[in-house]
């Protein structure tokens, strides 16, 4: 009996049918990770909360989006000419990225968020009421400037997936087992430690860039599989235009060099031919109008902030678990089943049995959330600018006589019968290469040749015919580089006057 | 991103620091680094390795504009109130030969190597590679008592 080992081959066993993409075809690996109890709990986390009161076909989940990621990702790595086992290590960490998902996806996560801040207060409504003061006073003129970075916050949600794949014996035991069966050192590229760097978002290993720079590229930048598919996903499910890009041809465009350093040493960039420019600006100009007509909808915007703010009292309140509590259930989750009902179910279970016991007007909200209800805007009090000019906006905002008389009840009451909601949103995070030149002036040569390297990892690259490199922020041909400084304001104002009758 | 974070290291260290010292500049990028390993939310600041450490680009743009300086207003979470006695606790430890600013240097790079660059419990392999990047620390004593603290930084 000899113990014969083959070649890694990508063999699909089975198939998911997904009404975005069609017959979704899976390895054996992913067939046993899809089938496991942490991975089902995202069945359970809708992936836009409350969405579905307002288009009422957005019932998806995390489970299906990791499904597509996973696809997309892999439909990227082979057009870009990675190998089975390369294409592997993608496919696992498309699939696993959304695995620590909070109840009710970002408004969990936001809530988890402000109760672990640094300067939270006892009351949440106070804390929710100074942050829009902050965002639209301190934050709005604040330079933004991306690049290839991961968070380091412990809260955030791809934090906590690290955590949940880490402490994970199933996983590991799975992968292990598979690396096993074949004769290629699988587990030099299919590995926990990678997987867990692409869903991060990590491009160092040892200080220096690391060699799966490039599968990061797929999974966390401005055009990655992730975005691209919650894009189409959110879109069909909402019954909105927005997602009907030209994937094929995008991902066709895309192209991946190895730029040399200063060193000599080699990283890779993947980016799009200059043909691929037209879809790339059509991928984040529908991104755009996704968020300002879906996810920034004005009956969105207002129960997203109710979630957010009942989730904060329940936690504050002891109902739900506060993040320390969580943080020890994640990292313990194979001994119990506490972890898989933290999902959007645990949020239900509180909304329901927590009657009298809350913050008075959080209380409110709480009964407007169940009778399928929301607060009120306040007539002809929404203020929405498009605007290159970001004084212009904190002019007009701060001049607004109903935020005046917010921000006065805020300061003085420490109360406000108004409910403020403030977002905004950009084509692209990107700035011109000489706004971020004079960003990173300061630092040493080789740490700006780093964050120069991983700003172009980040955006979305031009790669030229000569191999020249540029963000569409900075290619005449983008549109980026005429809209990137534009953005798109909404502040609106609801009220509790008319409430609790 | 934060409006606080001279308040936040006037709490921790018990005076008011010089943005504009590179001394203090390193001390409150370690020190939000720190509060943000064990999960205090400060900002949505991501820190890379650097020179000094872990660093964060946009964090310095906020260390370089902070300009208030008002505890009175100021009030700290439960939880973070709950960390930073253990960044404390840390600094308590401290070796007397090394200054406040190098010490939280060391203890927040050793942590970064562990976690985001050797991806390795050995303890040999992170002292290699920080002594191989920061000659400074050259005190295997002091290296492990730093080590040591990492410990404390749990959730």
């Amino acid at each position: 009996m000899g113990n014969k080992r083959k070649n890694f081959k990508i063999v699909y066993v089975d198939k998911v049918f997904d009404n975005v993409h069609g017959v979704i075809e899976i390895t054996e690996i992913e067939r046993k990770i899809i089938q496991l109890p942490i991975f089902k709990r995202l069945q359970n986390i809708k992936q836009l909360s409350f969405v579905n009161r307002i288009f009422p076909g957005a019932e998806h989940t995390r489970y299906i989006h990791s499904i597509g990621v996973m696809h997309i990702a892999d439909k990227m790595a082979i057009s870009l000419g990675y190998n089975d086992i390369e294409r592997q290590l993608i496919r696992l960490a498309g699939l696993l990225h959304d695995l620590g998902h909070y109840p009710l996806s970002h408004e969990g996560e936001r809530a988890y968020k402000s109760n672990s801040k640094v300067n939270a207060t006892e009351n949440v409504l106070l804390d929710y009421y100074k942050k829009v003061i902050n965002d639209i006073e301190d934050d709005l003129n604040k330079p933004k400037f991306e690049y290839m970075e991961k968070t380091s916050n412990k809260a955030h949600h791809e934090q906590m997936t690290i955590c949940v794949i880490e402490s994970d014996n199933d996983i590991k035991n799975y992968i292990k087992e598979h690396n096993k069966l074949y004769n290629d050192n699988l587990d030099e590229i299919i590995n926990i430690q990678n997987i867990c760097d692409i869903i991060i978002g990590n491009v160092e290993r040892d200080g220096k860039i690391s060699p799966i720079c490039g599968y990061v590229q797929l999974i966390h930048s401005e055009l990655d599989a992730d975005r691209i598919d919650y894009l189409m996903r959110d879109s069909l499910a909402s019954g909105t235009c927005f997602g009907n890009i030209e994937l094929e041809l995008l991902i066709k465009n895309m192209t991946r060099i190895k730029m040399k350093d200063s060193k000599g040493e080699e990283h890779e960039i993947i980016g799009i031919k200059p043909k691929g420019i037209p879809h790339a600006d059509y991928f984040l100009i529908s991104r755009f109008f996704s968020y300002t007509q879906v996810v920034f909808n004005k009956h969105v915007s207002i129960l997203c902030a109710m979630i957010e703010l009942c989730v904060s009292d329940f936690i504050q309140n002891r109902k739900m678990i506060d993040f320390k509590t969580l943080h020890r259930m994640v990292s313990n989750h194979n001994k119990g089943r506490e972890y898989l009902d933290f999902t959007d179910m645990e949020f239900w279970k509180h909304l329901i049995n927590s009657p009298g016991s809350l913050e008075t007007k959080v209380e409110i909200l709480r009964k407007k959330l169940l009778e399928c209800d929301e607060l009120k805007e306040i007539n002809d009090s929404e203020i929405v600018i498009v605007s290159d000019d970001f004084n212009e906006v904190i002019e007009k905002i701060t001049n607004n006589e109903l935020y005046k008389c917010f921000k006065n009840d805020v300061l003085e009451k420490q109360e406000s019968s108004i409910f403020p909601v403030f977002k905004n949103i950009s084509f692209t995070d990107h700035i011109p290469l000489n706004n971020y030149e004079t960003l990173i002036k300061d630092q040493r040569d080789n740490e700006k040749e780093k964050f120069m390297i991983k700003r172009l990892q980040d955006g979305i690259c031009v790669i030229d015919n000569n191999m020249q490199l540029s963000l569409l922020v900075d290619n005449e041909s983008s549109l980026m580089s005429k809209l990137y400084l534009i953005k798109k304001y909404f502040l609106r104002f609801y009220e509790y006057d008319h409430v609790g009758e | 991103m934060c409006k606080y974070i001279k308040e936040l290291c006037g709490i921790v260290y018990d005076r008011e620091i010089d943005c504009k010292k590179l001394e203090d500049q390193i001390l409150a990028q370690k020190t939000v680094y720190l509060l943000e390993t064990m999960g205090v939310y400060i900002g949505d600041y991501s820190f890379n390795w650097c020179k000094y450490g872990p660093y964060s680009l946009k964090l310095q743009d906020d260390i370089l504009n902070s300009t208030t300086f008002d505890l009175t207003t100021f009030k700290l979470s439960d939880f973070a109130t709950e960390k930073i006695m253990i960044l404390k606790e840390i600094l308590a430890n401290k070796d007397l030969s090394l200054k406040e600013y190098r010490w939280m240097e060391l203890v927040a790079s050793l942590h970064f190597i562990k976690n985001y660059i050797s991806h390795s419990s050995d303890k040999k392999e992170i002292f290699k590679f920080l002594k191989k990047n920061k000659s400074y620390f050259n005190d295997d004593t002091i290296i492990d008592n730093a080590y040591k603290s990492l410990e404390l930084i749990i959730i």
